[in-house]
């Protein structure tokens, strides 16, 4: 029980250093960028091979923030600015065209193989909680971190000038031209930063998933309910739906099954609790068509 | 002479087919305070849009300083020096007002700070009380002095107001004006859209007014004043 929710709460945290990135890009750029699981593989594909190349993960972490941000930057300069005032499709075509290149690049790297990634050696223990339940060492620095890169997330968006501007860009971008601010340094500083935690997300998980082909993909869909649950474009609503949605998923699964065969309803719920967080999605817009804390129309 | 901070050039702007400014030429120069009048759907608001690069002219020409700005970027021309506090004031909801505020602060062109926070705030105490309201918990009044308020910290040469005082009660409205002349005798140029004709016509120096796209008057106020006529036909007055 004490292990699913600490899962849970570990799971969403990761979740939510994905949908942040994902909720501030569309707010700002109004561009769903469907490649964002894709980065998510790329910061597990980096942990996997600087774990590799130097026999740990920690070097990983400077790499997939610096890199990330890099990579974001240049996908931002040389493809989305060009692409955020055009049709839907147009955008949907451009970042499905990136997971394809991104799942190309990946297979030339990598190859096709699973591939498991290490626990750095100084966190490969257990911690005792209680007398009788220790949990992984790991996964506790995991929570730490994500903790830590939230409120620093927090903190930029909801406490400095800049953040301030990254607001005003979502809520009204011809008022932030009109007052003389440059919006495209504002969206290239957008996309960096959800570009970088997509990936620092990625190499944090990697040890406790292994690394696979279009391990992306399930966890963009997973984002896009987070994001669609919290509101469009809601730092606050993406944590808050992060963290409900990582409890839920893992209790749904964890516990689920085991109705399976007390009856009808049981043998129901035990199907149903795969879905569990669709269901939560469906239920959640039904009650508020704009999410927890979208914007009222 | 120094040319004029802003010259409009025979612009003609198109919404779809409607063709909605005909031939429209402008300019203001530095320091002066310009009216603009015409009853509603005339052009007024598209114009100022059009200065600010917010609607493309299909022909036509926009000089800042003399220098070419068709086509150019908004936050370009803002950078000019150019305030605009449009039509619904522009308050951002989700920020605090000093975060509106704060985000517009800039130095001008000179490089002075002439507008800053504490000016701004004696100017309209009201803000000072507010300021770490959001955008939306303001009344309207409150919306128009922090959009002005900003306008002013971007330290502008020329402060463009479209129908800053429309929907306010009437003693909010009196402190729109005398703001309005505040800002004038600071050596600000303004181009000020309004119903109000007896306030417009009192501030200004030069009154445009504008008749489906096009230019039927432009003058001195006391000339317009002086013809009940026009006044009736182009203003409903
Ligand atoms: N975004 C728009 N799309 C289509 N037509 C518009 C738009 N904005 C204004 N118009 C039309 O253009 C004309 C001029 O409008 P506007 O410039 O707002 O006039 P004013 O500010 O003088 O009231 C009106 O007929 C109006 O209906
Ligand atoms: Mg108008």
């Amino acid at each position: 029980m004490m292990a699913q929710l600490l899962n849970g709460l570990q799971y969403g945290l990761l979740l939510f250093l994905v949908s942040s990135g994902l909720t501030l890009i569309f707010g700002v750029m109004g561009i769903i960028n469907l490649a964002h699981g894709s980065l998510f593989m790329i910061g597990a594909y980096v942990a996997f091979l600087v774990s590799k190349a130097t026999g740990t993960l920690w070097l990983a972490l400077p790499v997939g923030v610096l890199g990330g941000a890099a990579l974001g930057a240049l996908l931002e300069w040389t493809l989305f600015r060009h692409f955020a005032k055009r049709e839907h499709l147009d955008q949907v075509m451009l970042t499905f065209a990136l997971i394809l290149l991104a799942e190309e690049l990946r297979w030339v790297v990598a190859g096709s193989d699973f591939h498991s990634v290490p626990i750095p050696a100084i966190l490969d223990f257990s911690v005792p909680v209680t007398s009788g339940f220790s949990y992984s060492a790991y996964r506790f620095a995991v929570i730490a971190i994500c903790l830590v890169l939230a409120l620093a997330l927090f903190w930029w968006i909801e406490r400095t000038r800049f953040g301030a501007v990254v607001r005003a860009s979502a809520e009204n971008p011809e008022m932030v031209d009109v007052l003389g601010l440059d919006a495209r340094r504002v969206h290239l500083v957008v996309f960096a930063a959800g570009t970088a935690l997509a990936v620092v997300a990625g190499v944090l998980a990697a040890p406790l998933t292994s690394v696979y082909p279009g391990m992306g993909d399930s966890l963009l869909i997973i984002s896009f309910v987070v994001v669609v649950i919290g509101g469009l474009g809601s730092i606050s609503g993406a944590f808050w739906a992060a963290l409900l949605i990582g409890l839920v998923d893992t209790f749904g699964k964890a516990y689920g099954p085991s109705f399976q065969g007390t009856g009808a309803l049981g043998t129901l719920l035990a199907a149903l609790s795969g879905s569990s967080v669709y269901l939560l999605m469906i239920a959640v817009l039904l009650w508020r068509p704009t999410g927890l804390f979208g914007q009222r129309p | 002479m120094s040319p004029p901070l802003i010259d409009v050039r025979d612009l003609h702007v198109y919404y779809g087919a409607s063709h909605v400014l005909r031939g429209l030429s402008l300019h203001v120069a530095p320091g002066e305070t310009v009216g603009l009048m015409g009853r509603n759907g005339m052009g007024k608001s598209t114009l100022i849009r059009t200065i600010m690069g917010l609607v493309r002219p299909r022909a036509g020409e926009i000089n800042v300083d003399g220098r070419p700005m068709t086509g150019r970027p908004t936050f370009e021309i803002a950078r000019r020096g150019i305030a605009y506090v449009p039509e619904g004031r522009g308050v951002l909801a989700s920020l605090t007002v000093l975060e509106n505020l704060e985000i517009a602060a800039r130095p001008g062109l000179d490089g002075a700070r002439a507008w800053d926070l504490p000016r701004v705030l004696e100017l309209f105490p009201r803000l000072g009380q507010r300021r770490d309201n959001r955008g939306n918990q303001l009344s309207g009044g409150e919306q128009q002095m922090l959009a002005i308020a900003r306008a002013l910290l971007t330290n502008p040469r020329l402060l463009i107001l479209d129908e800053a005082t429309e929907g306010l009660a009437p003693l909010i409205r009196d402190e729109i004006w005398r703001t309005i002349r505040l800002v004038r005798e600071a050596g600000i140029a303004t181009l000020v859209v309004d119903k109000t004709v007896h306030e417009v016509t009192a501030v200004a120096d030069r009154v445009v007014v504008l008749v489906k796209g096009e230019m039927a008057f432009e003058g001195p106020p006391e000339a317009l004043t002086a013809d009940p006529d026009l006044m009736h036909r182009h203003l409903g007055v």
